[in-house]
């Protein structure tokens, strides 16, 4: 008996792990891909940050005016690719605080090397794009590929953000205030990462803002859910 | 290293005391566990700060109603770390059936699985029992569920009704921030209880929480 029990177990136990390697291929679509690139992009943010937070730390020794002079970041990397003198001649800096070193090999690399990487950010955007353009044409219309693609990968896939209301896809991104204010009563938050779109980040109102382009973009998503035809032209005109 | 008042739990007692589980699968680790070899025995180091089970155990459970040989319904089995344990206690005549939504957690378990011969994996929502019927025996020994959903005490109900043998015995780790996040965790653990007592007699209560914060275990038998 005991036997008997235990080969229909076995059996099972077969047969369950062959449905799984099934099922997870199945659920492994798309915006999974997309997600991964999402998030991909996201860590890339952070080390460029970081990198280029180095690449000053380095100047503040090198050339303390130029770090100071310029503020932007693009500006200053394609600036510093100049010598010392030439970048001295040019800014009109008659005597610098920095310090004479003769080998500035390392500190030429990490130059490169933070360059390169801003170029592999911008690539790996275009390809995102590209993506969901592709398989979310409406979210993308609306929301733009990197929103629209940081959204999703909050909500974990496209069918979970198809059926969240558009109050929550307002706040997506904002869940630590959101918290806050569920436990204190503190005031709730208007906005979550969709102020990085411009019709928010631009407008006067953002709150109100905010609440229209997450309407548009519930709507998109559960088109783009269902496969439904492309209406984010019109849903981007009723933006205006 | 001896045995410790639960069954197939090893402990050695100490300034900090460490519970243990004899290896199944020797020189294997099931995840970033310690390996102790002792008495030519190897044992697997259970923390109880990964596995909300360990918690309970270093809590003084008298017995979590494990047996060799026992059939096992896991609900949110996630990568296996607690299972692993559980697949060490209940041997090779034993199954845990463990179930879970997520991918990711689904692939880290397969792997698992061609390691361990006695956990079954089922990809699939707890919130339907029904949709696993095919998968799983009629009925199981123990029912463990860990999930972090608003309705687990529903979700845990519902299987206990379908699965749970008459007599058997089941486990919930309640974790009173999924369920609501205002509310003080000590009404949500009252309110989790009654919620259960209308259909099983409940055997064991206790919060574990210098483990694992705002949570607690309950342990059932099915009438």
């Amino acid at each position: 008996m005991c036997t008997l029990m235990n080969s229909h177990l076995e059996q099972l136990r077969e047969k369950n792990i062959e449905l799984t390697r099934k099922k997870i291929r199945e659920a492994l679509k798309e915006d999974i891909y997309t997600i991964q690139l999402a998030s991909s992009i996201e860590d890339l943010d952070k080390i460029i940050s970081k990198m280029l937070k180095r690449l000053r730390d380095w100047y503040e020794i090198y050339l303390p005016e130029i770090s100071n002079r310029l503020q932007d970041n693009e500006q200053f990397i394609s600036e510093t690719a100049k010598s010392k003198s030439e970048l001295m001649k040019k800014y009109k800096i008659k005597e610098s605080m920095g310090g004479d070193f003769k080998d500035t090999e390392a500190m030429e690399c990490q130059r490169k090397e933070t360059l390169k990487m801003i170029e592999f950010r911008a690539e790996q955007q275009k390809k995102l794009e590209k993506l969901m353009e592709k398989n979310f044409p409406n979210i993308t219309a609306v929301a733009g590929g990197l929103i629209g693609a940081k959204l999703i990968a909050i909500a974990g896939s496209i069918k979970e953000l198809s059926e969240f209301p558009a109050s929550t896809i307002q706040i997506l991104g904002a869940e630590k205030a959101l918290f806050r204010h569920m436990r204190s009563g503190a005031r709730p938050p208007k906005y979550g990462i969709i102020l990085s779109h411009p019709y928010v980040a631009e407008s006067k109102e953002k709150a109100k803002s905010a609440r229209k382009l997450a309407d548009k973009i519930s709507i998109a998503s559960k088109v783009d859910y269902f496969k439904g035809r492309f209406i984010g032209d019109k849903l981007k005109e009723q933006l205006k | 290293m001896e045995a410790s008042k639960v069954f197939g739990v090893y402990e050695k007692r100490g300034r900090r005391t460490q519970i243990f589980t004899a290896n199944l699968t020797p020189c294997q680790k099931a995840y970033d566990e310690k390996l102790v070899n002792e008495n030519g025995r190897e044992f697997r180091e259970w923390n109880p700060f990964k596995s909300k089970l360990g918690a309970y155990i270093m809590h003084g459970a008298n017995d979590i109603f494990l047996r060799q040989g026992s059939i096992v319904l896991y609900l949110g089995i996630a990568s296996g770390t607690t299972a692993s344990h559980i697949s060490d206690i209940i041997g090779n005549g034993g199954m845990i059936f463990g179930i879970d939504p997520a991918f990711r957690a689904m692939t880290k378990l397969m792997f698992l699985c061609t390691k361990r011969k006695n956990i079954a994996p089922i990809m699939d929502d707890a919130n339907h029992p029904e949709n696993y019927e095919k998968n799983t025996p009629e009925k199981v020994d123990f029912i463990f569920q860990d999930v972090a959903q608003k309705n687990q005490a529903e979700i845990f109900l519902k299987n206990t009704r379908k699965y749970l043998k008459p007599g058997g015995f089941g486990m919930i780790a309640v974790k009173a921030r999924s369920i609501d996040i205002a509310a003080n965790p000590r009404d949500i653990f009252r309110k989790v209880r009654t919620e259960l007592e209308k259909e099983l007699t409940i055997v064991d209560f206790r919060p574990l929480e210098p483990y694992e914060k705002d949570h607690a275990m309950i342990v059932v038998k099915k009438k």
